[in-house]
């Protein structure tokens, strides 16, 4: 294929993923605006005001960071499973895969797809967060690029999760039962200084920890990790599901029977 | 008689129908909420509650254990109802139920049965995970079971509402997303509602689910932010309202024949 086909491919399949999603907007972008703000509200402004400083600053600060960060993985992935499983549910992700579309470019399509509605979302979020207190962004290179690189990890985690997907309830086991724990005990809500020693080493075994830390690093300038292992993180993770997601489109029996 | 004796098999029928479903389903229907609620214990119980210090005179763990109980209780119930219903209509298995010789208010007592159920099963397992973090002191039983019941059975016929009004999958979550979740953590689940500025603690009186989390509350620890008998006569009411207007409802037909 030339390059403009090439063009053309993964464009209409970044085209399709994006007007999915603003198409069924009611389900896609207001939910998560409206889980935030009460958030903000009550664990930020009431609750917050008696928990006092966290980590040196304001709760309602202290948590944006991590509740912004909530939004964007949350989305990323329910963005991509739920799209690839309806086409492979549909079967019309055969029409994709018969097509000369390189595997690749079909795997990067869906991830711009899944990482457009994360930042969309995490961008709105952000804009609720104003009405709740003032950010102040400490190093906005670092903030954009961890928002965009976990955006991608976890487009690309609910790649495989709809690959492997055999029915409607796979789709939301992950996202239950794995996600939701992993980022509450990501330190979206406190700093694992609270912890004890135990749980906080245990703690340091969670990736999510160490994204929400980097953004909140991004943005408050605060962390209780590394920023540099963070990255370090966040990398291994994308180029580890990136190549497991190439090898399944070309060999897994879910796709190709 | 004989039409007695049809309702006498009608009723269990739907009623154990609605119950297996969700029991078959277990890992959807009722692990989910055990886990986003052992979360918030951890997180908002322990952790922050520790910096929180005492609400109303109790610790902010007594204080959130009843809000959280009710929480999983009424979307359950919800849930349960609109899920089974809305799927029944869908698969078309609905009509078969229609031509039966059953007579609307048993087939909604089965839905609600079955709402109720789940509603209950909920709430214990909601409860002895709270046991689990803490001592649970119940200082009236009768008021927590009560309350449990009468939420249940509210959001059950709220939920067939839903259902029944329900053209696609959408419809059947944008109450529970937009209304229910709002409605529930601005109903004092986390905090008492006299930290409020004046405006907003009037607002959050006309507020229905701050009565049931209040009755709750007094019920597990005695505090209590308004009047016992107007929430459970608001209660009251609104399985009167609801139960009415289901059946009203399905006199007409709405939504569910054409």
């Amino acid at each position: 294929m030339s390059f403009y086909e090439l063009w053309i491919s993964f464009s209409t399949i970044v085209i399709k993923e994006v007007r999915r999603f603003l198409r069924i907007w009611v389900q896609t972008l207001i939910p998560p605006i409206i889980t935030m703000a009460l958030y903000f509200v009550i664990f930020g402004n009431l609750i917050g005001s008696r928990v006092g400083d966290m980590g040196g600053f304001d709760y309602v600060a202290y948590i944006v960071p991590g509740l912004i960060m909530m939004s964007v993985i949350t989305n990323s992935y329910s963005n991509v499973v739920s799209s690839f499983y309806s086409a492979k549910f549909q079967n019309q992700i055969e029409e994709v895969l018969v097509s000369p579309t390189p595997n690749f470019l079909i795997l990067v399509g869906y991830i711009v797809g899944g990482v457009a509605r994360g930042l969309i979302v995490g961008f709105i979020v952000t804009l609720v967060s104003l009405f709740f207190t003032d950010l102040h962004i400490a190093h906005a290179g670092i903030m954009l690029s961890v928002v965009v690189l976990t955006s991608i990890l976890f487009a690309l985690a609910g790649f495989l999760n709809a690959i492997y997907a055999k029915n409607f309830d796979d789709i939301s086991i992950i996202p239950n039962f794995v996600l939701t724990p992993l980022t509450y005990l990501g330190g979206v809500f406190y700093s694992i200084d609270l912890l004890p020693e135990f749980w906080r080493n245990l703690s340091l075994i969670n990736p999510i920890l160490y994204m929400v830390n980097a953004f909140r690093f991004g943005v408050l300038g605060v962390s209780d990790i590394d920023v540099v292992t963070a990255f370090g993180v966040i990398m291994l993770f994308i180029l580890a599901f990136f190549v497991l997601g190439l090898y399944l489109l070309k060999h897994s029996k879910g796709l190709r029977s | 008689m004989e039409q007695c004796l049809n309702n006498w098999a009608a009723f269990p029928t739907i009623f154990r129908g609605e119950v297996k479903r969700f029991l078959s389903i277990w890992l959807e229907t009722l692990v989910p909420s055990a886990i986003s609620l052992t979360l918030y214990l951890i997180i908002f119980g322990n952790l922050i509650g520790d910096r929180v210090g005492s609400m109303r005179g109790i610790s902010y763990l007594e204080f959130i254990v009843p809000g959280l109980i009710m929480l999983s209780v009424i979307m359950s119930a919800y849930e349960n109802v609109t899920f089974s219903l809305y799927m029944a209509k869908f698969e078309h298995c609905i009509e078969e139920m229609l031509i039966a010789p059953i007579p609307g208010y048993v087939m909604l007592a089965g839905y609600i049965a079955g709402g109720v159920v789940r509603g209950l099963i909920v709430g214990l397992m909601a409860l002895a995970i709270c046991a689990a973090f803490g001592s649970i002191k119940i200082a009236s039983p009768a008021i927590v079971l009560l309350t449990l019941i009468m939420a249940s059975a509210i959001f059950s016929m709220a939920g067939f509402i839903n259902a029944l009004f329900a053209n696609n999958f959408d419809d059947v979550s944008i109450i529970p997303t937009f209304v229910l979740t709002p409605l529930i953590y601005l109903g004092g689940v986390f905090y008492a509602i006299d930290m409020l500025p004046d405006f907003w603690r009037h607002l959050s009186l006309l507020n229905p689910i701050l009565y049931i989390i209040n009755a709750a509350r007094y019920g597990f620890t005695g505090i209590i932010e308004v009047n016992l008998s107007l929430a459970f006569a608001m209660m009251s009411s609104f399985m009167l309202v609801f139960f009415f207007t289901c059946l009203w409802l399905l006199k007409r037909g709405v939504g569910l024949r054409s």
